[in-house]
């Protein structure tokens, strides 16, 4: 490569740098920097997101919107709740096989797991009993049968 | 000024001998900072919004104001139909079983150590309508309760009573008094026997006494002696029950300055009845609060055990207040402040002795200074809110008989529980 003057000029680490008609190095520095800050940002980010989407959140977020539903239902209802992110979540958190029972509903206390250590419950008011409850890995689905009142 | 970048540069060359690594140069050789802080900044940004995501995912996901509401409706569903009350409402089989009989299961506390948290709270009150009462005052034809009661106390202690049936009286003061007895029961009983009452009492422990909680405490005859804050309590009048009910002259406009006793009319020691004053205003605008007291304890044989734990004034010793005492009454009137939007100072949290010439509670011993101080540091703190944090749901509506008789029905339902994490 040769530059105005016709001198021959070889390829090294500092001749790729960008130069200024001065020939000094052109902010070298704050390219790093500039690098440097969006990899920061992007390790923030991906930390909310895991944060809002992990296994903790959704295990009290299920087991409260079921008590919820439960608290409201009626004798003779079948009820279908999307829990398709509960599923994905306990795929990672329990693996791929032991997906069956991250829902449960035992007196009064809905139990969810996603994670292989910890778990959430929540209890409903509703003296209702469940004669079938089910998850439908399908579908994304869990689907809760209620028969008559207790006692 | 060509000193200060003198020196500027003599600090940073000093800073990069230390740290070299740190210091970035530019193409003249000059230090440049920037790096280094701005890092730091970024850090500090960063470690804010972790703490922050922490606090918030870290928090309950609230949903008590919804479960309160499904509450609330269940029961309404249950005692009333299409505008008519239930026909079994006022049987005695209804009154023992309301819960089965309404299919609520609030025994869920069973579960794992759950029965150590307050849970819930049910109440359903009815009353017979009567359109020339501006208030319900004891014609309530039903009561029905259930769950953790002192979620309800927490709620009466926070929650302003925005329903259209209650009477929200105005009050601009809190009177403070002392028992003068030894215990919450020999006080609520003299206090009941002779037709006086009070809003409410704080124990040597700092425990709180008010009409929600009373039968817990006192015996089902002297539970009278405390009211709701919503009905005037008879605390601060002008008529001296321990002497046969002597209606004591109202003091004379020179007695009284802003409202209150001026200090010259002051009758600290027995003095003779004819120079008794009052000021008979205070009862419809003051909430009463008796701290257990036993004020005065002996002015001569000083070493008897009757005067242990006391102070001396001027020759008489008095029975110090608990600092529990002291903390539960700051609580108490902050709460009651934040509810009234009452003042904190000696114009509005008044004693006794300074409406009233034959009183002297709570007494030389009560710490004012202190108290106001720890007052003043609750400025705007409502107490009790954190306990229920919008579980409440509190209704009235209008129902009928199959005679066509009207009632109101009042229910109100407080949710406190917590979900189990393991």
């Amino acid at each position: 490569m040769n530059n105005k003057k016709g001198e021959n000029k070889k390829f090294s680490p500092c001749n790729f740098y960008p130069k200024n008609r001065r020939g000094a190095t052109l902010l070298v520095e704050n390219i790093i920097f500039i690098i440097l800050n969006l990899v920061f940002i992007a390790i923030l980010i991906f930390f909310l997101i895991s944060k809002s989407g992990g296994a903790a959140v959704l295990e009290e977020k299920y087991a409260k919107e079921i008590a919820l539903v439960l608290d409201s239902a009626k004798p003779g209802m079948m009820i279908t709740l999307g829990v398709g992110d509960a599923i994905k979540a306990g795929k990672s958190g329990l693996g791929e096989n032991n997906i069956d029972n991250i829902i449960s509903i035992n007196k009064n206390v809905v139990t969810v797991k996603l994670r292989e250590k910890g778990e959430y419950s929540y209890s409903f008011f509703n003296n209702i009993s469940i004669t079938k409850n089910y998850l439908n890995k399908d579908t994304g689905e869990y689907v809760i049968f209620t028969g008559d009142y207790n006692g | 000024m060509g000193r200060t970048h003198a020196s500027a540069r003599g600090f940073a060359k000093s800073f990069q001998d230390k740290v070299p690594h740190l210091l970035i140069k530019n193409k003249r050789g000059a230090d440049k900072f920037l790096s280094i802080f701005w890092f730091l900044i970024l850090f500090l940004v960063a470690g804010a919004i972790v703490y922050m995501a922490f606090l918030f995912y870290g928090s309950p996901f609230n949903i008590r104001n919804t479960e309160g509401q499904i509450l609330g409706d269940k029961i309404a569903d249950c005692i009333t139909s299409k505008g008519y009350l239930n026909d079994a409402v006022f049987s005695p089989e209804f009154k023992n079983n309301f819960l089965d009989a309404c299919h609520i299961n609030l025994n869920t506390e069973d579960f794992s150590d759950w029965k150590n948290n307050a849970q819930y709270y049910v109440g359903v009150e009815v009353y017979k309508f009567d359109e020339t009462i501006p208030r319900l005052t004891g014609d309530e034809l039903l009561g029905l309760s259930a769950g953790d009661i002192n979620l309800k106390t927490a709620w009466e202690l926070t929650i302003p009573k925005t329903n259209i049936f209650s009477y929200k009286r105005n009050i601009d003061t809190v009177v403070i008094h002392a028992t003068e007895g030894g215990t919450a029961l020999s006080a609520s009983q003299e206090i009941s026997i002779q037709g006086l009452s009070i809003h409410y009492m704080i124990n040597r422990n700092g425990g709180l006494i008010s009409a929600e909680n009373a039968n817990s405490f006192v015996p089902s005859q002297y539970v009278n002696a405390f009211k709701p804050e919503s009905e005037i309590a008879q605390q601060a009048g002008c008529i001296d029950t321990r002497n046969n009910n002597m209606l004591i002259p109202a003091c004379s406009q020179s007695c009284v300055a802003d409202g209150l006793l001026a200090t010259s009319c002051q009758v600290l020691s027995n003095p003779p009845q004819s120079s008794y004053c009052c000021i008979n205003t205070f009862n419809p605008r003051s909430i009463g609060i008796e701290l257990v007291n036993l004020g005065s304890l002996c002015t001569t044989n000083q070493n008897s055990k009757y005067c242990q734990g006391s102070i001396d004034v001027n020759g008489e010793k008095w029975e110090t207040y608990s600092e529990a005492q002291i903390n539960a009454l700051a609580n108490l009137v902050s709460d009651i402040s934040s509810r009234y939007g009452l003042p904190l100072d000696r114009e509005h949290i008044i004693g006794h002795y300074q409406i009233a010439t034959h009183k002297t509670d709570p007494g030389p011993a009560f710490p004012w200074d202190e108290f106001m101080s720890k007052l003043s540091s609750k400025q705007g703190v409502s107490t009790a809110s954190s306990i229920l944090a919008g579980g409440q749901q509190q209704r009235s509506f209008y129902a009928l008989d199959s005679g066509g008789n009207q009632y109101i029905v009042k229910i109100l339902t407080l949710v406190g529980k917590i979900g189990k994490n393991e």
